[in-house]
């Protein structure tokens, strides 16, 4: 008889627990788009060496784990964006010896310093060691993308990234590994974890 | 008659001294692209480099500089100024031992922290790119240039190799 009573007791408290659990998984708001998300295609990148960065795209998502769609393939998510800095001669300005400079007001001397071509807050009060004021030019390459990754209309991530190096295929490379980083910590490759 | 003796002793008298003294006093100033070399003719050279490289005529412009460094070895802004112009011939050999020469004979050099961080980010040595973009921050006051800094050190920092493609 108290057998009986115990083993009602086990099968309420199992039915009460698979209710609660039913309740709480009613709960769940419905798996997101992206958790879907396990193949992905890479449409060309628009602007000036969108084709190198679409390329580079296609490199590094495969290599951080992406399934990436060939020509043919439905693809659950395209990733799209722009080419918006693609340039190699970005000038610096380096004043050559020890060189007054005047920053937001503050007077500093600073050796060999060096300055933006454009908009920079270093003005430059001539070296105290030479009245000629001696510079040189120095170049850099930027680039600078913009991308996003898109669902059936909706944006499921976007993110924008720019890097400076002394050619183009560094800081290329810095760019795109950068946001398919950004990318694979929004959205982890291959679905749901 | 009279005239011609006349003209002949003011030459004797005045034009040959003066003409000896322009003579001496040229010797003195002008510049001279003669041997043996001094730190004068170094400086000559440096000055030349940089007349080149403000025309746009590079190669002329490292040869110049090349010989300046070679007659004055201890001169930081003429290794500076090697640096940056094999750079842009894209001698990075050249460019980073220059580099780093000019920070060696001046620990402050700001400019040659920022090439080198470059430098070294393209050649994979993430640590020395670090120390340098790390330098060039206590250096440099132009906050445009910090803030591209604080970017490549986050970024290295983050991922000290970024694969290659």
């Amino acid at each position: 008889m108290s057998g009986h009573r115990v083993t009602w007791v086990v099968v309420l408290l199992v039915s009460a627990g698979l209710c609660s659990c039913a309740s709480h998984q009613a709960v769940v708001s419905p798996p997101k788009p992206a958790e879907r998300i396990r193949l992905l295609a890479v449409q060309p990148f628009d602007g000036s060496g969108g084709a190198d960065v679409t390329r580079e795209f296609v490199v590094a998502l495969k290599a951080a784990g992406w399934a990436v769609a060939g020509k043919n393939q439905n693809a659950d998510a395209l990733l799209t964006g722009s080419v918006n800095d693609y340039s190699t001669n970005h000038k610096l300005m380096v004043f050559l010896g020890e060189t007054n400079t005047l920053t937001n007001g503050k007077a500093a001397t600073v050796s060999n310093p060096i300055v933006t071509g454009n908009g920079s807050q270093i003005l430059p009060q001539g070296p105290t060691t030479s009245v000629n004021n001696p510079h040189l030019v120095s170049e850099r390459a930027v680039v600078g993308v913009s991308a996003r990754l898109v669902s059936q209309r909706t944006t499921l991530w976007g993110d924008d990234f720019s890097y400076e190096s002394l050619e183009f295929a560094s800081a290329r490379q810095a760019v795109v590994f950068a946001l398919v980083r950004s990318l694979s910590r929004a959205l982890p490759p291959g679905g749901s974890q | 008659m009279g005239n011609e003796q006349w003209a002949r002793r003011v030459r004797e008298s005045l034009l040959l001294p003066i003409a000896h003294c322009a003579f001496v006093i040229g010797l003195v100033i002008a510049p001279v692209n003669a041997d043996p070399p001094s730190a004068g003719s170094a400086a000559n050279h440096y000055q030349a480099g940089l007349a080149y490289e403000r025309l746009g005529r590079l190669q002329e412009a490292y040869t110049q500089l090349q010989l300046a460094c070679v007659l004055d070895a201890n001169d930081p802004r003429i290794a500076l100024a090697l640096g940056i112009v094999a750079l842009r011939l894209t001698r990075e050999d050249v460019a980073q031992r220059n580099l780093e020469r000019s920070i060696t004979l001046d620990a402050n050099s700001a400019a040659s922290y920022y090439l080198l961080a470059l430098l070294y980010e393209k050649h994979k040595a993430s640590d020395r790119a670090l120390d340098s973009w790390n330098r060039f921050l206590e250096l440099n006051p132009d906050e445009q240039l910090k803030l591209e800094a604080r970017k490549h050190i986050h970024f290295l920092e983050s991922n000290k190799v970024v694969p290659v493609s």
